[in-house]
């Protein structure tokens, strides 16, 4: 039986060094990531803030130790309830013969502060709850749970900051 | 009769495959671009050298949370550009008027509110007037507003004041 003769065909060549070429740019230029300089957190699990303003008893009462949270508009996961807090929620008024600004308690209105624990990735900018959905104090965060879902809660931060 | 252009084993007249000539048309077209744009054309930008910039952010009427949240050494971004390194972070309380039901018209601190003001150091250029931080994000001081995000926390700020420090 003949055997064919195996040649360099100088085309392979150059089609091999265009694809090594496009490699190196996607890898070196176009896909660089930088490194995160300093690990936030010791472990790989976190804690952050959340507060929902103005609600009912009813409202304050749905959220239990243990939740799973979701994000509301991609529905992906962003940790679990571990501690729950429930204040009065107080509005700005004014003492205007003392001059003087305060704050004073609504009655039947509540303040939910939620701690939540969640897996953490970081980058340089950011640091993303269960590796989805990035968490970033002062910002505005809807959220679902079992049962459940608040608009506008803000962020207070992560516990790394809190102190 | 006559003869095809391209044989069985899908040369062209004989001499070269298909697929081969149109990779070599392809390396030609790249040397030819590349040729032009390097040597050829007229160069359309000009690089102008990034100058050390300073400049102070104001956020107003927030919670020691922010001040927590902002740190020295957190870089800050603007959608997704680092503009720059916090160096310093003053806080005093936040002021309001307040219009009594007497007509009267007083200014009064808002307990556990804040004003923080954050100095942050960067790199700009300067195009058409503007000061371009990190030669992309355009920022001036005045009253309009830009969100700024740090790896823990987002918020949006006023520029105070902004300097180049670029022929000192």
């Amino acid at each position: 039986m003949e055997q064919k003769r195996r040649r360099f065909n100088w085309f392979d060549g150059l089609v091999v060094l265009l694809v090594l070429g496009a490699a190196f740019l996607w890898f070196f230029v176009i896909n660089r990531t930088e490194a995160v300089e300093e690990a936030t957190f010791a472990g790989d699990r976190a804690m952050y803030y959340v507060e929902v303003t103005n609600l009912t008893g009813y409202q304050a009462a749905q959220v239990e130790i243990g939740d799973a949270l979701r994000d509301a508009a991609q529905h992906l996961p962003i940790g679990r309830v571990v501690e729950i807090d429930i204040r009065p929620f107080e509005i700005r008024t004014s003492d205007d013969q003392n001059q003087v600004i305060l704050w004073q308690t609504v009655e039947d209105r509540y303040t939910m502060i939620l701690t939540v624990e969640t897996e953490v990735e970081e980058t340089p900018a950011a640091i993303y709850a269960e590796g989805e959905v990035i968490i970033r104090g002062g910002t505005t965060l809807h959220f679902t749970g079992p049962g459940f879902a608040f608009s506008g809660g803000t962020i207070l931060g992560w516990s790394e900051r809190g102190e | 009769m006559k003869q095809n252009k391209i044989d069985e084993t899908g040369r062209l007249f004989g001499k070269i495959n298909v697929i081969d000539l149109g990779i070599l048309l392809l390396v030609v077209f790249i040397a030819i671009g590349a040729f032009l744009k390097f040597a050829v054309l007229e160069q359309t930008t000009v690089t102008i050298e990034a100058a050390p910039v300073s400049y102070t952010l104001e956020i107003t009427n927030v919670r020691d949370w922010t001040i927590r949240n902002i740190r020295v050494g957190d870089t800050l971004y603007v959608t997704g550009t680092a503009v720059g390194t916090v160096v310093g972070i003053e806080t005093r309380p936040h002021r309001v008027a307040v219009s009594s039901n007497d007509g009267a018209v007083w200014w009064g601190d808002v307990p556990e509110r804040y004003v923080v003001e954050v100095e942050v150091e960067g790199t700009a250029t300067v195009s058409d007037g503007r000061f371009l931080v990190s030669r992309t994000v355009p920022l001036s001081a005045g009253t309009s507003t830009t969100v700024f995000t740090t790896r823990y926390a987002g918020f949006e700020a006023m520029v105070k004041e902004i300097a180049l420090y670029g022929d000192e």
